[in-house]
């Protein structure tokens, strides 16, 4: 078990493959002697203890069972007569466990990577974060979210301001954390960036959010209130307890007061990078 | 008619809003945003009740025409239909 500080949370994390972290994950790690107040461990094997509580989830082959302890999310074959993923949270998700069987075979590397994503996610909307679907780029110390559906281009736009700008790192490619602070928002790096493995450990004041869609005719407009909500709703990493909807509506609450939100529909022209710009730095004369 | 179980309503920024949660989270990935006589039609639904009981209830409130009333009830029942969030034969 190594111990790992990601968005400010300390977590305790067993693993078994490097395949998606890379080098990358250690950037996020702290000594072994601090204390943490999480833990994720994950266990390859094939003896799964057994199911107790209620079936209060079904969704083609997974079941969530819920008790007093806590609650396993439980992952069956296309058959159904076998159990391949078994994931224990505790109930404050102070403890979370995931056991993937062998048969999983080479896309055990990638179960694991997504399975703990998810585990982390979950423990970071506890913490009062909201991991949201984007690429998160940081420009002259202020981060720039760019958020939309799979394949609509957000990494793309993320390295149009790479190749036009200079200062322009990556924050993280997929799953960039909000924090609401004092002063505003910040955005933070975590090691689950999608496919890529651009993320860095870092922590940046959140400038905007754009909200991108696919287009001929480059075009943009604000978002109101209603309008950030529900694009935010659609993007965000969502939970299923009631508790945490509530959490994440709080949290969302600030980011729609604080940040200035965009929907822009655009090609990945030249021409589409400088209206962003200009968009966001409307005072600037880049 | 009354609305299914795993679904709460909020105020958000100004802005009612349903969202699933539960089993219901995993069936439907969006949310819903309701408008003021959306939200009072919601809120009847949670206790039950049917096209005549709810045309009279925004008649009440909203001080419209039958007609409108009952327009805007189908129109609001065919949505809750299409994300499969009501049940029917109670």
């Amino acid at each position: 078990m190594k111990n790992f500080e990601i968005a400010h949370i300390k977590l305790g994390m067993e693993y078994h493959f490097d395949d998606f972290f890379h080098d990358k994950i250690f950037e996020y790690q702290i000594a072994d002697n601090i204390n943490v107040d999480y833990q994720i461990k994950v266990i390859i094997s094939d003896i799964f203890p057994a199911i107790n509580g209620d079936e209060t989830i079904v969704f083609r082959t997974r079941r969530i069972y819920e008790s007093a302890s806590g609650s396993k999310l439980v992952v069956y074959s296309e058959t159904g007569n076998q159990i391949k993923q078994m994931i224990s949270t505790s109930v404050n998700l102070r403890k979370i466990t995931i056991q993937l069987s062998p048969e999983y075979g080479k896309r055990l590397p990638e179960i694991e990577y997504l399975a703990t994503g998810m585990a982390f996610f979950g423990i970071a909307i506890n913490e009062g974060c909201v991991p949201i679907h984007a690429s998160a780029i940081s420009y002259n110390g202020q981060a720039i979210i760019f958020s939309a559906p799979s394949q609509t281009g957000k990494s793309t736009h993320a390295s149009l301001w790479k190749k036009y700008l200079d200062d322009v790192d990556i924050i993280n490619d997929d799953k960039p954390i909000i924090r609401i602070n004092d002063s505003g928002a910040v955005v933070y790096g975590t090691p689950w960036s999608g496919k890529t493995a651009q993320n860095v450990n870092r922590c940046v004041p959140l400038k905007a959010i754009v909200f991108l869609h696919q287009a001929v005719q480059n075009h943009w407009n604000y978002l109101s209130k209603p309008q950030k909500l529900t694009h935010l709703f659609r993007n965000v990493y969502r939970p299923r307890q009631e508790d945490a909807i509530d959490s994440l509506i709080t949290v969302l609450e600030q980011l729609i007061d604080k940040i200035p939100m965009y929907e822009i529909h655009t090609d990945i022209s030249k021409s589409a990078f400088d209206m962003i710009y200009h968009v966001i730095y409307p005072e600037d004369e880049q | 008619m009354k609305i299914k179980e795993g679904y709460v309503l909020r105020t958000v920024a100004g802005e009612h809003i349903v969202v699933p949660i539960g089993n219901e989270a995993v069936n439907f990935n969006g949310i819903l945003t309701l408008n003021n006589s959306g939200k009072l039609l919601w809120e009847a639904l949670i206790a039950g009740s049917d096209i005549k009981g709810l045309t009279t209830k925004l008649m009440e409130i909203f001080v419209v025409e039958e007609t409108v009333a009952y327009h805007d009830v189908l129109a609001f029942i065919s949505k809750l239909r299409t994300h499969n969030i009501l049940i029917e034969n109670d």
